[in-house]
């Protein structure tokens, strides 16, 4: 799972690397039409739905991780 | 000859083999059903693989955020080897864009009925009448400006007006329906040729309602339409784009037995074959010659090519009562026992036509997969098992052929709407972007210190990343701090306009030294209202008033981020010189006997 966030992380924000310290403080294409992208594409990939809450809390890996956790996506799937 | 064979028959076989495999890979590569994820990389893929040919640049202009669109249409498009760049108008600024971006290859327009003025959508309701035809007034006359300043642009593709996201099961129609019907209206009756209007509902039926918003992003982020939505609408869009690079279908070429009729010809004879428009199976086939007849009229190229007996084939195109498409209908008639495959090379070359301007139509799958394998740029359709999709199939085939101007009359009156608009122009509405501001009566209202707008101000210093000329973020106490101390200054702005009130969308904040300095620390405008010459007002109104009180050398400065570049030149705009000038910053002084008020006239402060 980690590794599709990652890939959708790339090619949402145009960056070649993606690490815990990936953030919209430290990635100058994240921003909030990107972010309204990546969550797009999270739903649209992992087949969930974020609410608002979860939707502000998802700023790096981490979090996103977590909330995809919290939504019982399956840690094995899409290995 | 026989070699061809040979090779067709190899060929097919292997096709045959690979067919299921085939099939899914059409599947994904379809844009509707392909992931969004998957869609941003294969763009970014393309971008690559497209990026020689000349490019071609669209504009989004829009009262709302249609944010996805970019990615899905550029990749929709350079799918199709047209490299594509599509960019996004700013928030809410249709008019300005539309003068600023008129030399574009194409402009698309999405105007929100709902977001005319913040909130439309709900506010309509409470509107009385004078008031509703007051905004209706003005949005006519922004149409028009809109028309003028695009009149002479290639193509431009105006999305209807639509109440659907909000009030799309209401059964009486209400206020923002009929507000959204009678734009409609005017666009309509007004609408210069080289504009094509788009009726969204389509796109909304296509797509279904409850997937075509997404409500959580427009609260938030005034984005209204889902991905779902921008690709049907990418889909329905495309014929109009495809044409001006060459793409559009020029011939549709028809095999015969149970493709303009049921039966075969050679077995069934003259009467056994069946298109009459009064039987069930026959009506299927009428429809068919009806609509292939139809393209005929319109220039479209109709041809045969078919494996018979020619005289067969001419007894029933002259002479069968219930044929619908006659010889004079067909350009080109390829009736002999070669192969598809060449006989299709030798009409493309016969009309003089690139190979890829045809639209194959054929009920053999043999026939179809040889022509998809040896002729992959031929469009091919292969009759339905299930007869009664025939003519629908056939009916949504005519996006192919789309023409923007399908006659001469056509391209007479774009000449005359041009010449038109001149005058118009002269008249009547706004002439300039200058008059239509000065129609909105913008009036400003500047706060200094104020202790009940800190968790807004510091909001604003958090959220505002365009125009934002330090970029520097403040927490509700560090706001307070700043406005408690003796040398430090908050200025935050409010403004509205004849139509509504924008709120307060603009913070400014000074530090003062010991001797005659102050420095300008954070300057920012909310996107909402840019393009309108605020920041010049305020800017004038916090200069002057620092100048009263004497001060005399002002410094400034631009930080650099990824998204502030539209600022960059700001402080050179208000008569500040540059000291220093790196990749990451740029440093600004300016005497006070320097400095110009730029004299926004047709904004109003509200002291």
């Amino acid at each position: 799972m980690e590794g599709v966030v990652k890939e959708i992380m790339k090619s949402v924000f145009e960056i070649s690397n993606v690490s815990y310290e990936t953030s919209p403080d430290t990635v100058g294409t994240w921003d909030s039409f990107r972010h309204m992208s990546l969550v797009v594409a999270l739903e649209d990939e992992f087949d969930v739905e974020f609410d608002d809450n979860q939707i502000r809390t998802m700023t790096d890996l981490k979090a996103i991780l977590n909330v995809l956790e919290e939504l019982n996506v399956d840690k094995q799937m899409h290995l | 000859m026989l070699k061809v064979m040979v090779i067709l028959h190899r060929g097919l076989k292997k096709i045959m083999k690979s067919k299921v495999l085939n099939k899914q890979q059409t599947h994904c590569d379809s844009l509707l059903e392909m992931k969004y994820s998957r869609l941003l990389s294969l763009n970014k893929e393309l971008k690559q693989k497209v990026s020689d040919s000349r490019e071609y640049n669209i504009v989004v202009l829009s009262n709302i955020v249609p944010n996805y669109i970019k990615e899905i249409l550029e990749c929709s498009l350079r799918k199709n080897s047209i490299n594509a760049d599509v960019a996004i108008g700013d928030y809410d600024n249709i008019l300005q864009d539309s003068e600023k971006y008129s030399n574009l290859d194409c402009q698309i327009i999405f105007w929100e009925a709902g977001n005319i003025i913040d909130g439309l959508h709900y506010k309509i309701e409470l509107m009385d009448e004078p008031e509703v035809s007051l905004l209706l007034d003005k949005t006519k006359k922004e149409i028009t400006f809109a028309f003028n300043s695009l009149g002479s642009s290639k193509l431009v593709l105006f999305n209807s007006f639509s109440s659907t996201a909000f009030s799309g099961s209401n059964l009486k129609e209400d206020k923002l329906e009929k507000f959204a019907g009678e734009l409609n209206r005017y666009v309509c009756d007004n609408l210069p040729l080289n504009f094509v209007f788009v009726n969204i509902e389509k796109v909304i039926a296509q797509a279904s309602i409850s997937s075509s918003f997404d409500f959580r992003f427009y609260y938030s982020s005034k984005s209204l339409y889902s991905v779902e939505f921008y690709k049907h609408y990418v889909e329905h869009i495309k014929s109009a784009i495809m044409p001006i690079h060459g793409k559009a279908k020029k011939a549709m070429i028809f095999d015969c037995d149970n493709t303009l009729w049921k039966g075969v010809i050679g077995e069934d004879g003259f009467d056994g074959i069946n298109m009459q428009a009064d039987d069930n199976e026959g009506r299927v086939f009428a429809e068919v010659q009806s609509i292939a007849r139809s393209l005929a009229h319109k220039g479209i190229i109709i041809g045969l090519c078919s494996k018979n007996n020619t005289e067969d084939i001419e007894e029933v195109l002259n002479t069968h009562p219930d044929m619908i498409l006659g010889s004079e209908d067909i350009a080109v008639k390829m009736v002999n026992w070669n192969d598809k495959v060449n006989n299709l090379m030798e009409i493309a070359s016969y009309l003089n036509i690139g190979i890829d301007s045809i639209v194959y139509v054929d009920d053999s799958d043999y026939e179809i997969e040889a022509v998809k394998h040896f002729l992959p740029e031929v469009t091919t359709l292969k009759v339905p098992k299930r007869l009664y999709d025939y003519p629908k199939m056939i009916r949504e085939s005519l996006k192919f052929f789309y023409k923007q101007y399908s006659t001469k009359e056509d391209k007479k009156r774009l000449k005359l709407y041009k010449d038109m608009g001149e005058r118009e122009k002269a008249k009547d509405n706004y002439t300039d972007i200058e008059s239509y501001l000065e129609s909105l009566g913008l009036v400003i209202k500047v706060y200094c210190d104020a202790r009940d707008q800190i968790s807004r101000i510091s909001q604003l210093t958090n959220k505002t990343n365009q125009f934002n000329l330090t970029t520097k973020r403040y927490t509700l106490s560090e706001i307070e701090s700043c406005m408690k101390s003796d040398n430090q200054r908050v200025f935050s702005l409010e403004a509205q306009d004849r139509f509504g009130n924008y709120g307060l969308t603009g913070v400014c904040i000074v530090k003062e030294d010991n001797l005659k300095g102050v420095s300008f620390d954070t300057l920012l405008l909310s996107c909402r209202i840019l393009g309108r010459k605020i920041e010049f007002k305020f800017i004038d109104y916090i200069i002057s008033l620092l100048k009263n009180e004497g001060r005399e050398v002002f410094s400034a400065l631009y930080l650099k981020t990824p998204k502030n570049n539209q600022v960059i030149d700001f402080w050179d705009k208000v008569c500040f010189d540059v000291v220093r000038d790196d990749e990451e910053s740029k440093h600004y002084k300016m005497h006070f006997d320097d400095y110009k008020s730029m004299d926004v006239e047709f904004i109003n402060q509200e002291m």
